[in-house]
């Protein structure tokens, strides 16, 4: 079986394809956010799938202008992920810095130093899922202060949704937004998607909403989108991983 | 961009009550090396889920290991723990590579990272595996790795020079992080009986933070009836620890119970 070398026994075996058979996602996070790791785990603990995260800076005053910043940030990080393996997706996690920045500049910089590695961010991932679950008017609840609150509200409007019902925690930094206690996210998110709208969109990755998703679809009776569970779930699906999770909301069964 | 005045006036402001966070009982922050992609999963399988997290990022290192490329991550240190939750709390410091903390030694790696990371408990595997095998009263050990014949001989001379008697050893000599995560875990599991079955040895230290350890370290203890101590596992043990979280967690050897 084994063969002795030095007094060391040399092991014969064959590699497998690694921990990320199906789907390695790398993950560009803020420096600060203590939430998005957690509960992205959280719905990707399955066989076959790994994230693997490298973290950029990031800190207050969280302003419109320092967001913008982060672009140049975001190829060097990207290559920092797993430079000599394979990634099936890679993920930026910051939804109120890819409204500021665009959508198209954020993939085309991580694309420099990652050719043909599909991009997702909380933005393209939740407008992919609000047209997956067929919603238009949409209830907005976010963490952010109002200068952030006027940016995100404006760009799900000029996405042609209509921005029905808004409401904000207004927190100015991750460290207060990531201590929201879920319960308080539960039933503000339920107050608004019980209005006259097609479901309710919690924006922001530090927000702890995934634990409470399924809780606010039960309440509701309507579909609840957050930034992570987005995320996780156009993760997977741009790396090609197509089977439903249960236990995180109507999204994650699409 | 079009006008928002109109819309900023509709927000209602809803009322919160703030808690302790995502990481209420212990907030991990972990060095990884770029091109590990096992750390991450492996941590997450072994530590509880309530209210500890872990935080990464990536620090430069080659994927042909070498005591140089090892000793290179070194000047590393101090930037990429200062990149992890700047202004947030975290509880204890990981360095998640084992060869490279017995090349550095665990003295620098812990001065370079409280550098940025002043007052923070530092951990990496080699100091963590090494407590865990004292604090089972191991001191004859089988020993498995993956590595290169360079990093094997660091490896024998670091954990010989802290007074465990080495009595069997194997590796799987691989070039780099990009094979060693690939070794399949039934691979490991007949490895690890095969060295940790010899009657001298007392229980198994399975290095690297690479390795898919697992799901098969219950069931190596299982089949040698000793103790099994894996870098990732030994972390996690120690950093929960460390973080003053004293309760045991089952499924992944007699370790994470004590």
């Amino acid at each position: 079986m084994s063969t002795l070398d030095g007094g060391w026994r040399h092991l014969p075996f064959a590699l497998d394809d690694g921990p990320a058979a199906h789907a390695a996602l790398g993950l560009i996070v803020l420096g600060n956010d203590p939430t998005i790791e957690p509960e992205l785990y959280r719905i990707l603990r399955m066989d076959g799938v790994g994230l693997y995260a490298h973290r950029i800076a990031m800190g207050p005053p969280f302003t419109v202008e320092r967001i913008k910043a982060l672009e140049g940030e975001l190829a060097r990080a990207a290559a920092m992920i797993l430079p000599d393996d394979r990634l099936h997706a890679i993920a930026f996690g910051c939804t109120s810095c890819t409204m500021a920045i665009g959508v198209e500049n954020v993939a085309r910089r991580i694309q420099e130093t990652r050719p043909g590695v599909p991009v997702t961010e909380p933005v393209s991932a939740t407008l992919a899922a609000f047209k997956a679950l067929g919603l238009r008017r949409i209830a907005l609840l976010t963490p952010y202060p109002h200068e952030v609150n006027k940016v995100a509200a404006a760009f799900l409007e000029a996405q042609g949704l209509v921005v029905a019902e808004k409401a904000t925690f207004l927190a100015s930094a991750d460290f207060d937004i990531a201590r929201v206690s879920p319960s308080a996210i539960e039933e503000a998110a339920v107050r608004l998607a019980k209005l006259d709208v097609d479901g309710v969109f919690l924006s922001g990755t530090a927000l702890r909403a995934v634990s409470v998703i399924r809780a606010i679809e039960a309440a509701s009776g309507k579909p609840a989108v957050s930034s992570n569970q987005a995320l996780a779930w156009h993760g997977l699906r741009l790396a090609g991983v197509r089977g439903a999770v249960d236990g995180f909301g109507r999204l994650l069964t699409l | 961009m079009p006008d928002t005045s109109v819309l900023a006036s509709k927000w209602q402001h809803m009322p919160c009550t703030l808690d302790g966070g995502p990481a209420a009982n212990v907030a991990v922050g972990l060095i990884t090396l770029g091109n590990d992609t096992v750390i991450e999963p492996e941590l997450y399988t072994f530590l509880p889920r309530d209210g500890v997290a872990v935080y990464s990022s990536r620090i430069p290192m080659s994927a042909q290991v070498s005591e140089q490329a090892l000793m290179d991550m070194k000047k590393n240190l101090s930037r990429v723990a200062a990149e992890i939750l700047p202004d947030d709390k975290v509880n204890v410091m990981a360095f998640g590579c084992t060869s490279g903390s017995m090349v550095i030694g665990p003295e620098t790696v812990a001065s370079e990272i409280q550098r940025s990371k002043p007052g923070v408990p530092v951990t990496n595997p080699v100091s963590a595996s090494l407590k865990g095998l004292k604090t089972l009263g191991i001191k004859k050990i089988a020993l498995l790795t993956p590595y290169p014949d360079s990093v094997n001989e660091v490896v024998e001379k670091y954990v010989g020079g802290q007074g465990f008697d080495i009595v069997v050893r194997g590796s799987f000599k691989q070039t780099g992080d990009p094979q060693i995560t690939r070794v399949p875990p039934e691979a490991i599991y007949k490895a690890g009986v095969e060295l940790g079955k010899n009657a001298a040895a007392q229980g198994l230290f399975i290095s690297c933070t690479a390795l898919r350890c697992s799901s098969v370290i219950q069931r190596i203890e299982d089949a040698i009836g000793k103790p099994v101590v894996t870098s990732n596992q030994a972390l996690a043990w120690d950093a929960l620890r460390l973080g003053g979280y004293k309760k045991a967690v089952a499924g992944f050897g007699k370790l994470m119970t004590v």
